[in-house]
């Protein structure tokens, strides 16, 4: 059953003159099913992050569809939109966009009371706990290093137990112990709470501890390794 | 160092940037344009309020003048007017009082004679119109509106005849009533609600009057330096040589009063220009700093901070160049055209062009206070651009985040609830918070003051504490034939006429009082002290009363009041009196004249015959339980030297068979109401000796200045809120573009727009009530400061126009918690990704 796919997605910019149009996005037909890892990996410029923004209706395509688990997300609305990502998928940005006023417990339970639900502190102390920041618990942060702040970005994405993760470069600004072990964690909860996850990565070997891996190149897909699709 | 010629990259970059910020530039001018034409129009419209306060009080006195010498010597005039301190020098006196004007009694309206001096410089200049020309012939009369009023002349006519029947009052001449033929030389309008005619040198001749009679000739002087102090009062007496019981009607607190007043504008003026200040150093610096990364950018390519400084400098003229003169030009639009519309509009009356002098010292101000706001401003960011490292202007960020973050961790702390977001986001920028915090504090706190300012001018305000009642019915019969004119009939129409919501009756009788060493000893000697006293003739004076306590030299009156008259008169005693021994004529209050404190009357029981009561040979007694001043006297008339009773009309009635009603006076259930006034003047208008006091023809009469008054009061009061509302509407607009990343991010993580909106709501009414909570701590008392400082009438009290303020309250509360509501679902319109990257 596919939870996300993409039908002839398409995102294009114009430059500032008007003279250019660059294609970040030039028709990607993309099926997800769910409880899958996949990894998206490619060049710098290649659109990776667009599909990523498409995917969790951060951004809206210029044309084609995005269907989340059976729902076409360029017909709902703006808050709509917004509860349905809070509720189904947790993101992961690349610069960790955490919120400077609160401390790192605060955002992480953050998405959930936005929902009006009580935190599972529990899992919470859990993750926390397996990100290695317990100790960092009520630190703002100013105060952590860009590892430890994605860490926290992480931690925010899993709180929810959301059906859809969608990382960028999760591991990005992490040591290899690290990063192992965050995945190991994604991975961990990924299968727990039959999460479909969707990450971005430069790293190769990264990218192979997901169950399925695709290319993009100028903004379509141009290889992927298919027979890893079933996996997990 | 080489001087290197680099004045054309300058202007071009200057040029260019500007261009290339056009909007943000085009806003910054705009505010610019806005403190211009604000402050512009606050001065030149408090200018024009202050002009116009002070000629409604010049009209009130009816004279302009700053001292006065009473009953002059020829000698003394003659010595007065070679003074160099001494401007003017006119001599004013009272010379006769009309009785009656063909049957109908006037309420003793009083003749004088002024010499061309005292006319034209002292008189003419507190009338806010005359017609016709000065007496000259003997028989020849000037009115005031008001008298012409009271006696039924509705369109006068110069050298129409008026039959009078007046009395002279020189000394000794048992106010002997003549009856002649006079004719209108002119008529003129003043604001002090009193009965005056002016008459020719010749009349005056007729009556045998001389200015040195005792309170009947007044050398009226106005100074080259109309403050003085009393030094030079005591010098001035000195140099006139004063004799017997003169004096020199002064105000020894003038330069106080005047350094009071001066302090408190220069102090409303300083936070005016504080929050035009504001308003410009906000805008431009969030503004100028937007671009310090720009600058940054220019400096890693080789630009030096001079030339940095420059081309900063140069674009905020730029903008000053183009806000400033519009700022001007919509200023004098709103002089010129705007406020002389308005207030033609609300008085059709008042011509269009004779309203608002131009001023060209507000404008210059207003444009010399912008530029160098405009200046200082745009020095900041400047200089921080210049002072900073290439890569560190680059890297500047204007609103910075929580830069002393400590671990956060509290029980009650829940910083993610959306009420604590919206508290944490106020103080998140604490510059920001406290220039949002101080703008709008100094501009309420303004607000406030020139709103209890305004009210305190207001006419119908001055008016309402001056007289207590909207209309007074008074027999003009009393201490005379005492006609019964007042009955009971009357007054019961009086009550049940619509829209009469109270009826007062005071009445009086004559009352004799036994010489009482023991009660008012003290007071007949400090009475005998005053110069309205001969000190000499206290011997002989007080062995005359002995012998005959019922002459009327002596004897004095038992004055009648009401329940509702009773409250008014303890209030304002401040409440010395027991209500139920009042009303069952156990104590009295006693009037006394000339003298200040009770003279240990207050406690004595004194000892009363009534020689029209029931039993006039009766002796009763009361205990006087306060004293009070003329002002509290309700009744008109007064008798000898001993103090005037004042007890409960139920007593009367048990002394009286028929107690004389002396006045009448009526409430409104709406005051000023010009129905219940009309219907109300007809219950007495057959009595040709009733006289009447309204408050709606005094407020009639003074309705000109007063328009203008209320037109430029509450122009300036909405000028100060508009100020007050612009400064946070920038600041916000700012805050939320500043946020735009992060409220991206909030979305991104689940927010909705709707909870978005509410704690920008709350941020707003945070923002509203922590605001209005300062301007109420700081505003009230300097309201109240300013009030006392810069009150000109005698009897008015502090108080503040509450629904108004509470009105204003909400309507800034309104606009705090819907402005960043509005600006957040205007520019936040992008998809998340473009708006978290836009702020990149």
């Amino acid at each position: 059953m596919n939870i996300l796919e993409t039908k002839d997605l398409k995102k294009y910019y114009e430059t500032d003159s008007k003279e250019t149009i660059v294609k970040a996005l030039d028709g990607v037909n993309l099926s997800i099913q769910k409880g899958e890892f996949l990894s998206i990996v490619g060049t710098s410029g290649s659109g990776k992050s667009t599909l990523l923004h498409m995917l969790g209706g951060l951004d809206n395509p210029t044309s084609g569809k995005v269907i989340v688990d059976g729902n076409d997300i360029s017909k709902m609305t703006k808050d709509e939109l917004t509860i349905f990502r809070r509720r189904k998928i947790g993101f992961v940005f690349q610069n960790y966009n955490l919120l400077p006023l609160m401390n790192v417990y605060e955002n992480i339970i953050l998405p959930i009371k936005l929902d009006g639900i009580r935190p599972d502190k529990n899992y919470v102390e859990q993750i926390l706990s397996i990100l290695g920041l317990t100790e960092k618990k009520y630190a703002m942060p100013n105060q952590l290093s860009g590892g430890q702040q994605q860490r926290v970005a992480l931690a925010r994405a899993l709180a929810a137990k959301p059906a859809i993760i969608l990382a960028d470069e999760p591991t990005g600004n992490l040591d290899s112990r690290t990063s192992q072990d965050v995945l190991g964690l994604i991975k961990t909860t990924g299968e727990r709470f039959c999460q479909t996850i969707v990450m971005i990565t430069h790293n190769e070997e990264i990218a192979q501890m997901a169950g399925r891996i695709i290319r993009l190149e100028d903004g379509k897909i141009c290889g992927g390794d298919v027979s890893n699709a079933e996996s997990k | 160092m080489l001087k290197v010629n680099n004045k054309t990259v300058i202007k071009e970059v200057a040029a260019a940037t500007w261009k290339a910020n056009k909007k943000r530039n085009f806003l910054t001018a705009f505010a610019i344009f806005l403190s211009t034409f604000l402050i512009a129009t606050i001065i030149s419209l408090g200018m024009s309020y202050w002009t116009t306060l002070q000629e409604r009080q010049r009209y009130m006195s009816g004279i302009d003048y700053d001292i006065a010498l009473s009953e002059p010597r020829d000698k003394q005039a003659k010595k007065a007017r070679s003074m160099e301190q001494i401007k003017y020098a006119g001599l004013l006196v009272k010379c006769a009082i009309i009785e009656k004007y063909q049957d109908k009694a006037l309420d003793k309206a009083r003749i004088y004679w002024a010499d061309d001096t005292c006319w034209e410089n002292m008189i003419l200049p507190a009338l806010e119109k005359y017609n016709g020309h000065y007496p000259e012939k003997e028989n020849e009369l000037m009115l005031s509106s008001s008298i012409l009023k009271s006696m039924g002349i509705k369109n006068p006519v110069s050298g129409m005849k008026l039959p009078l029947t007046y009395y002279t009052l020189e000394p000794d001449s048992d106010e002997a009533l003549i009856t002649k033929e006079f004719l209108l030389s002119g008529w003129f309008t003043d604001y002090s609600g009193r009965g005056k005619a002016y008459a020719s040198q010749k009349f005056y001749k007729t009556t045998n009057v001389k200015p040195t009679d005792f309170t009947q000739g007044s050398l009226k002087i106005k100074l080259q330096n109309p403050l003085y102090s009393e030094k030079d009062i005591l010098a001035m007496q000195n140099k006139l040589k004063l004799t017997d019981h003169q004096i020199i009607e002064a105000d020894p607190d003038t330069i106080s009063n005047f350094i009071s007043t001066v302090i408190c504008l220069s102090g409303m003026l300083l936070m005016v220009f504080a929050s035009g200040y504001l308003f410009i150093y906000n805008t431009l610096y969030i503004s100028v700093s937007k671009d310090i990364r720009y600058y940054g950018q220019l400096k890693t390519v080789g630009m030096t901070s001079v030339q940095l400084k420059k081309v900063i400098n140069r674009q905020s003229l730029i903008n000053a160049l183009i806000g400033i003169p519009a700022g001007i030009a919509a200023a004098l639009m709103a002089a010129k055209i705007i406020i002389p519309k308005a207030i033609n509009l609300i008085n059709p009356v008042m011509d269009e062009t004779m309203v608002i002098p131009v001023n060209f010292l507000a404008f210059g101000t207003a444009a010399l206070f912008a530029l160098a706001v405009n200046k200082i401003s745009s020095q900041k960011p400047a200089s921080i651009a210049g002072n900073c490292s290439p890569i560190e202007a680059i890297r500047y960020t204007a609103v910075s985040g929580t830069s002393k973050a400590k671990h956060l961790k509290s029980k009650k702390r829940d910083g993610s609830s959306i009420y604590a977001m919206a508290m944490q986001n106020i103080f998140r920028d604490k510059k920001q918070a406290i220039v949002i915090f101080t703008s709008f504090t100094v501009a309420i706190s303004v607000y406030l003051c020139t709103a209890v300012y305004i009210m305190a001018n207001d006419g119908k305000n001055i008016l309402g504490n001056s007289l207590n009642y909207d209309i007074s019915f008074q027999n003009e019969t009393t201490l005379e034939e005492n006609k019964p004119l007042i009955t009971e009939e009357k007054i019961e129409q009086l009550e049940k006429t619509p829209g009469i919501r109270s009826v007062q009756k005071i009445t009086s009788t004559e009352m004799v009082v036994p010489y009482q060493e023991n009660v008012y000893g003290n007071y007949f000697k400090a009475l005998y002290q005053t110069r309205y006293f001969p000190a000499d003739t206290y011997k002989t004076d007080m062995e005359n009363y002995k012998k005959d306590p019922a002459s009327p030299y002596n004897a004095t009156r038992l004055i009648g009041i009401d329940n509702a008259a009773f409250q008014k008169l303890n209030k304002s005693l401040g409440n010395p009196l027991n209500k139920k021994d009042f009303t069952e004529g156990k104590t009295a209050v006693a009037i006394r004249s000339f003298v200040e404190g009770d003279c240990g009357m207050v406690g004595k029981t004194v000892r009363f015959f009534l020689p029209e009561g029931t039993e006039p040979k009766t002796e009763h007694t009361i205990k006087i339980a306060a004293t009070g001043g003329l002002e509290d006297k309700p009744a008109h008339f007064s008798g000898g030297i001993v103090p005037e009773l004042i007890v409960s009309n139920q007593y009367v009635q048990k002394l009286m068979e028929k107690p004389y009603v002396e006045a009448v006076q009526a409430e409104y259930k709406e005051p000023y109401s010009e129905k219940t006034e009309a219907k109300a003047l007809s219950v007495f208008q057959q009595e040709k000796e009733i006289s009447h006091t309204s408050k709606l023809e005094r407020y009639l009469e003074m309705k000109n200045t007063e328009t203008k008054a209320k037109v430029l009061g509450n122009g300036i009061a909405l000028i100060m809120s508009l100020l007050a509302v612009l400064n946070y509407l920038n600041m916000m607009a700012a805050s939320v573009q500043n946020r735009s990343q992060e409220l991206a991010t909030l979305e991104s993580i689940g927010m909705t727009a709707k909870q978005t909106k509410k704690m920008l709501g709350t941020e707003g009414a945070g923002y509203a009530a922590i605001s209005i909570a300062l301007s109420l701590l700081t505003g009230v008392p300097l309201s109240y400061i300013v009030f006392q400082s810069m009150n000109l009438y005698v009897g008015n009290t502090y108080s503040a126009p509450w629904g108004k303020n509470l009105i204003f309250f909400a309507i800034i509360t309104f606009l705090c918690i819907t402005v960043p509501v509005l600006i957040y679902h205007r520019t936040q319109k992008a998809s998340i990704i473009a708006r978290m990257r836009a702020s990149d």
